[in-house]
């Protein structure tokens, strides 16, 4: 079974994505803020990490450097209201997500997407 | 402690339908230069700068100022952030010391870092170094051992977005007492009050000063001190009033009212703002020896500033200013200890000569004293409608405790730092107290501080 | 810093000013002028050298009386009386004597068996008082009828003797009632906040446990249920997911509310379609219109920003009534609202609006404007019409941010007419879209003597200038002195024409350009 991390802020939001993504039989990981997700990443060795780029404790982008140096073939999503123009998404994109969702997302299509990449 | 509940009222409900998530991504919001100068911060500098670059904000830099730290607080900036020396273009808008480097990093995640070396010159001359970097609209000028909520720059910016007619030109924020408190990572995540009494005096003092003094001001439009440990400005208008003024040791209060006298003297309707909620903590000195110097300083640079903008007292032309903040501020913040001690002298003499009935004396005592527990106790009360940190209740009694006793053991030394702060000023003295927590000193300019503020 | 204790001490200084002055009636008095002689002398006992006589300056009156014994007519012109040794005996004999008012006398001292007057008398006891000579016998005169005798040939004073008393104990009572008071909301105010406190923290507990109770229903209602399926839901399924007993406290509904609205928020597609479905199955779209008609103006804006989240287009008719309240966040969220719900709005209410624009609204106009331009017209270009140049500006600023190429040309057509601060804000917009456009406009603003305009065309001049901006930007670098000025403009002239500006760099070796050279050389500095 598939692992997947979840470092998201808003508990409803992840929630919801935690709750979409174990009907396609995915185990799920939640995590609040930034601190606990780079203890994740190290931790739980998950397969895909969903992440926002505004977090508390860390800035997004630290999380993402942490998970390319450490766990460099695990892909990563980036789940932010931040629009694609921003610097900081930008800098993401640099850095070698696998993809990018602007919230307002809709979950469906992000459990199609996150298929497409663990495939 | 009307106006102050009106004001804080109106901001707590504006605040329910704020969508800060908003201002950190629209392109309508401005940007926001955070200037943190820096002098012996070798120990924590790298974390500091860590918990400022992860605030949350879409358009915002930060620029560090080495105030010629004598430690290795450049070194540990250069090997955190990869920081390497540019061949910036640096323009003297404003004066300052030599500016030895500039620095950014190769590291793209770092991006929003910029760190500027120059020769030691004291806190206002640090900032006014950084001023002349800044790019953004806003500027927000910080210690950089503050630690700031990661939410804290949409909530100061929103009086800047909420401008109308009336232009702002600065915004000050409340400023917490970060002592024994839980902080992870640049959050405080317990809150605690601090073990010592001297510390606990402070969480009174801070939410008497913050919560009432400084909402009531703000209600009525006079407000003059923005703490320099945070506060944001326009940088447009810093620039024009020439920035911070490096001879006195009250920069911070000497700015906004600089900055208010060339608004009034142009004549443009204008608004000094203040967020009343939590955004930014500090230490605060627990050794009595530190706060004295603290307490000392504070007494200094609001005389300097006072007699530096006399022109202001009693002054029509001034408006409110002249009319009542700056009487205000000459009666019943410089001249406080000075009176208190003369009516206590009064009260002595009175006694001594045995003209005096002992039941007024008792009974205009227990007066004062309730007095002074019922405007702390409503401070407090405030801050637990408001923000309600000390969720403990052992918390709520101690300090309950200390404002029964703060009167007593506290106040008199307060006013006797006052005194001294007094005397010092006449003696002519000059810069920074030397503190410990920020290690700012400064002494050499006392020739030109008697100078500028005697002529 | 701010000393409130200071405030206190002032009003210490005044009341202890006000207490000295009574005080003060205890003091040792110096006599200074005839009725405080009086009033002195008719306290005391003999004093040595000093006796009192009446003399009647009418003689004829008293003859009647014949008390010659006492009397003394020699003289036609007055009557003298007997010597007394003691005022009081004077006023006593006198009011014996002559019961009616109606008798002209007044009181003459001897001193030494000389008649003086009162300031030498004055003068006399001043000097016996200071050597002690005469001892003070400050006896209450309790005789009211001596008093009143003595009035008649004292000028009238108003006796303060009398009043201390009476006031001290009005001050005394005031000072208490003031302290008990103040005790009072001391304690009061403590309880209060120990209360208020509990139930704070009561609240919040409750929040977090009802915030974990709405997760999971909420993701299985909107990932089981199709939108009819929430629309058609029976009581008995609803209350499976959120419990009946719940759903009817306040605190739980206004918990819901708001994790629907801000899932309504995050969420895209069929998912914001089953919130709002699931919203108005709740009821909650009824507590939304009812809010409307509240007196608090918190309760009414939460309305409105439900009904608009939540697109209550029914309530579309009570909204319009808000429009123009006299409340600034009414007002505001009020109009945002109805921009959203209303099929018939455009933004032409907006450019009539007089007072200036807010960045805040501007930035909440924006996410409206910016949601709906894809499905109605709004006709962004009736901004630029406006009479309140905050909305002219706004109206750039959107065409720039919704970057609508299809009205560059209209701004291009008003540019002339317009105030340089619009000027900037159209050179910004340009410059950003990255259309060329007439290159007269960059050049005349090149040239203008507004600092700020001419450095928002030199970076315009950067993007989409051609060889007339590059030939105005040569001309006016000389000229300039502002070095951030100097900066943009020979940033601007290396992006239109490098070889020139090479050549440039190399014959010029003045400082300043070299510095800059190599600023904008420096790969770390891109984009400072």
């Amino acid at each position: 079974m598939k692992k997947i991390l979840i470092i998201e802020d808003d508990l409803l939001i992840s929630s919801l994505v935690q709750f979409r993504l174990k009907k396609d039989g995915y185990e799920t990981i939640l995590v609040k803020d930034g601190n606990a997700g780079i203890l994740a990443i190290d931790q739980e060795d998950p397969d895909l990490i969903i992440t926002d780029v505004m977090i508390p404790f860390k800035n997004g982008i630290e999380i993402i450097h942490h998970a390319r140096k450490t766990k460099p073939n695990v892909p990563i999503i980036v789940l932010s209201s931040l629009g694609e123009e921003e610097d900081i998404v930008l800098e993401a994109f640099n850095l070698g997500v696998a993809d990018f969702v602007p919230k307002p997302f809709n979950p469906n299509e992000l459990a199609i997407r996150i298929k497409r990449i663990l495939k | 402690m009307v106006l102050s509940a009106l004001e804080m009222r109106d901001q707590r409900r504006k605040n329910r339908f704020a969508d800060y998530q908003d201002i950190i991504t629209s392109p309508i919001a401005p940007g926001v230069s955070i200037l943190a100068p820096a002098f012996n911060e070798g120990a924590t500098i790298v974390q500091n700068v860590k918990s400022l670059l992860s605030l949350h904000y879409g358009k915002f830099e930060v620029i560090v100022i080495n105030d010629g730290s004598k430690d290795d607080t450049l070194a540990k900036l250069c090997d955190g952030f990869e920081m390497e020396l540019t061949s910036y273009a640096y323009d003297y808008e404003i004066a300052c010391n030599k500016i030895r480097g500039i620095y950014k990093s190769r590291n793209r995640s770092f991006n929003r870092l910029i760190v500027i070396d120059k020769e030691n010159g004291g806190k206002a001359d640090a900032l006014n170094a950084g001023i002349n970097v800044a790019s953004m609209e806003l500027m927000a000028c910080i210690d950089v051992d503050c630690i700031l909520s990661s939410g804290s720059i949409t909530r100061m910016v929103r009086p800047f977005m909420e401008e109308t007619n009336r232009k702002v030109i600065a915004v000050g924020g409340v400023i917490g007492i970060a002592n024994n408190c839980d902080v992870q990572d640049g959050t405080v995540t317990k809150y605690r009050i601090p073990d010592s009494l001297l510390g606990r005096f402070q969480v009174i003092e801070y939410c008497r000063a913050f919560l009432m003094g400084r909402m009531a001001w703000t209600r009525i439009n006079g407000l003059m001190l923005i703490s320099g440990a945070f506060g944001f400005f326009r940088r447009e208008l810093v620039v024009e009033v020439g920035g911070y003024f490096p001879k006195t040791v009250g920069e911070d209060m000497e700015l906004v009212v600089r900055m208010r006298r060339y608004m009034e003297e142009q004549g443009q309707p204008y608004k000094v703002s203040f967020v009343p909620d939590p955004l930014c903590w500090t230490e605060v000195p627990e050794d009595e020896a530190v706060l004295s110097r603290q307490r000392n300083r504070w007494m200094r640079g609001t005389i300097e500033t006072l007699q530096l903008h006399r022109v202001i007292k009693m002054n029509l032309k001034y408006g409110l200013m002249g009319m009542i903040s700056y009487p205000y501020w000459s009666i019943f913040e410089k001249m406080a200890p000075v009176l208190e001690v003369m009516g206590l002298i009064y009260t002595i003499v009175l006694i001594s000569i045995g003209d005096f009935s002992a039941f007024y004396f008792v009974a205009l005592f227990v007066v004062l004293y309730l007095l002074s527990i019922l405007v702390s106790s409503f401070s407090l009360l405030y801050e637990q409608i408001a923000f309600n940190n000390y969720k403990d209740k052992k918390d709520l009694n101690k300090l309950i405790l200390t404002i029964l006793i703060e009167p007593f053991y506290i106040h008199p030394k307060v006013v006797y730092w006052g005194l001294r702060g007094h005397w010092d000023f006449i003696k002519g003295k000059g810069g920074w107290g030397q503190m410990i927590r920020t290690g700012f000193k400064k002494s050499e300019d006392k020739k030109n501080l008697e100078s500028t503020v005697n002529s | 810093m701010e000393d409130f204790q200071a405030k206190i001490i002032i009003l210490f200084i005044l009341l202890m000013h006000s207490s000295q002055v009574c005080f003060s009636q205890d003091s040792i008095r110096s006599l200074t002028d005839s009725s405080s002689v009086m009033i002195f002398l008719a306290e005391q006992e003999e004093v040595p050298g000093l006796a009192y006589r009446l003399v009647f300056t009418s003689p004829d009156q008293i003859k009647n009386f014949g008390a010659d014994s006492i009397i003394d007519l020699t003289n036609n012109e007055f009557a003298i009386s007997r010597r007394f040794d003691r005022l009081k005996d004077v006023f006593a004999w006198k009011n014996n004597f002559t019961p009616q008012d109606s008798i002209d006398s007044e009181i003459q001292f001897t001193l030494y068996e000389q008649p003086v007057n009162w300031q030498k008398t004055r003068d006399f006891l001043n000097d016996a008082l200071a050597k002690g000579e005469i001892s003070i016998s400050s006896q209450v005169i309790e005789n009211g009828s001596d008093l009143i005798s003595m009035a008649h040939h004292v000028p009238f004073q108003s006796s303060k003797k009398n009043g201390f008393g009476f006031f001290s104990d009005l001050k005394i009572f005031m000072i208490t009632a003031i302290i008990v008071l103040f005790v009072v909301i001391t304690i009061s105010m403590m309880l209060f906040m120990i209360i208020f406190k509990s139930n704070k923290n009561k609240k919040e507990r409750l929040r977090l446990e009802y915030d974990e109770k709405i997760v999971g229903p909420l993701s299985e209602i909107l990932f089981d249920r199709s939108r009819e399926e929430i629309k058609s839901l029976s009581s008995e399924d609803l209350h499976s997911y959120f419990p009946a007993e719940l759903l009817i406290k306040p605190l739980f509904k206004e918990v819901l509310i708001e994790r629907v609205l801000s899932l309504n928020k995050t969420m895209k597609g069929d998912f914001k379609q089953k919130l709002k479905a699931l919203f108005k199955r709740l009821e909650f779209d009824k507590l939304s219109k009812e809010s409307l008609s509240s007196l608090k103006w918190d309760r009414v804006v939460a309305g409105l920003v439900q009904i608009n989240e939540m697109d209550l287009t029914e309530a579309e008719t009570e909204v319009k009534k808000l429009v123009n309240s006299s409340n600034f966040q009414i007002r505001s969220q009020a109009v945002a609202t109805l921009l959203n719900i209303s099929k018939s709005v455009d933004l032409s209410f907006l450019r009539d609006q007089t007072f200036p624009l807010s960045r805040w609204q501007q930035m909440n106009y924006l996410r409206i404007i910016r949601y709906l331009q894809s499905q109605k017209d709004l006709h962004l270009e009736s901004l630029f019409e406006s009479e309140n140049q905050s909305i002219r500006l706004f109206g750039y600023k959107l065409v720039r941010i919704l970057g609508r190429v299809d009205l560059v040309q209209l701004m291009v057509d008003k540019f002339d007419k317009v105030s340089e601060t619009e000027k900037i804000e159209m050179l910004y917009t340009f410059e950003v879209i990255g259309v060329p456009v007439d290159s007269k406009l960059i050049t005349d603003s090149l040239r203008s003597d507004n600092e700020k305009l001419i450095r928002r065309s030199a970076l315009a001049a950067g993007q989409i200038g051609d060889e007339s901006t590059e030939v105005a930007l040569w001309e006016i670098l000389p000229n300039t002195t502002s070095f951030q000025l100097r900066k943009t403009i020979l940033k601007s002239l290396k992006s239109l024409n490098p070889t020139k500006y090479n050549s440039f760099i190399k014959v010029n070796s003045l400082t300043d350009l070299q510095e800059i050279n190599s600023h904008l050389l420096d790969p770390l500095l891109q984009d400072v």
